[in-house]
């Protein structure tokens, strides 16, 4: 009986970290802009995932768990390493390149969007590029609704206005 | 509501390069077996702690023994305890009286001295 569960569990973890990687690193990269970082934050995230997985019952809520997760852990790293990372970006940019080589319009996006501060660039993340409502988003990111609302609404006039030089050149 | 729409979209595909998910590349395997590791290593340190309640039950059942042992003795330490004859002290009666306050101060911080290293001697888990 107990090697079946354990074989369950292991399942479920294999499909849980296999669905839903890919948005959890580059939600944790475009947060971090450091990819071995934002790796190393996706595994925590998905460990601890691992260890409460009975908490989530509803099948549809497992992704902004997991987004609250991974957000919760990106805090912690910050609460711990400010003073580790503000060193850190003293001596070293970060290392966007790594992550893509944006051209033209792209660029301007990340320019647009590295102006952000975390939190409204997590906010922006998940209610447009992540499908979340604001609700859903604000339960992710254990802030009050207007707050990421307004997070949103700020996002998306810098993107506006990024565009608009854009589309002047 | 129709504009907010239309211009949402526009934005999510504005930012479809920008959040697009990471490719796999091994990082599933590589989590899936740290989550092996961390579970084996919990169920060795498991072990510890069945070690710990076993001794528990141990230390239990010897002080229960120790209890059955002692207390049929109780009456004889009674009468032992009673059998004690104290000297007595002749003290002069103007004792106080006749002491000072501060040598009266000082054995008094003494005594207070002695308590309380014997105290820390005899509780401390550190010595």
């Amino acid at each position: 009986m107990l090697p079946n569960r354990e074989h369950n569990h292991a399942q479920l973890c294999a499909a849980l970290v296999k669905t839903h990687q890919g948005q959890i690193r580059a939600f944790l990269r475009r947060l971090t802009r450091n990819s071995a970082l934002a790796d190393d934050l996706a595994q925590d995230t998905f460990l601890r995932a691992f260890q409460s997985m009975g908490q989530v019952k509803d099948d549809t809520k497992t992704k902004s768990w997991l987004f609250q997760i991974a957000y919760r852990i990106f805090l912690d790293h910050i609460r711990k390493h400010k003073r580790r990372q503000e060193l850190a970006d003293e001596n070293m940019p970060p290392d966007d390149a790594d992550i893509s080589s944006p051209s033209g319009v792209k660029m301007d996006i990340e320019q647009a969007m590295n102006t952000l501060t975390p939190e409204q660039r997590a906010a922006v993340m998940l209610c447009l590029s992540y499908g979340f409502s604001h609700s859903e988003a604000a339960k992710a990111l254990n802030q009050p609704l207007g707050t990421v609302k307004s997070h949103v609404a700020r996002g998306k006039s810098k993107l506006r206005a990024f565009l608009c030089v854009y589309e002047k050149v | 509501m129709m504009v907010d729409n239309t211009e949402n979209n526009e934005f999510r595909e504005l930012l479809s390069d920008y959040a697009a998910p990471i490719s796999d590349d091994g990082f599933s395997d590589h989590i899936l077996m740290q989550a092996n590791t961390l579970q084996n290593q919990t169920l060795q340190n498991q072990v510890p702690q069945n070690v710990g309640a076993i001794k528990n039950i141990m230390v239990g059942i010897a002080a229960l023994l120790a209890t059955f042992t002692a207390i049929p003795q109780l009456g004889k330490l009674k009468q032992l305890v009673g059998g004690v004859q104290l000297p007595e002290l002749a003290l002069p009666a103007n004792v106080l009286e006749t002491a000072s306050m501060p040598t009266m101060t000082i054995f008094a911080l003494l005594a207070l001295l002695i308590v309380s290293l014997s105290g820390s001697f005899l509780f401390s888990s550190d010595i």
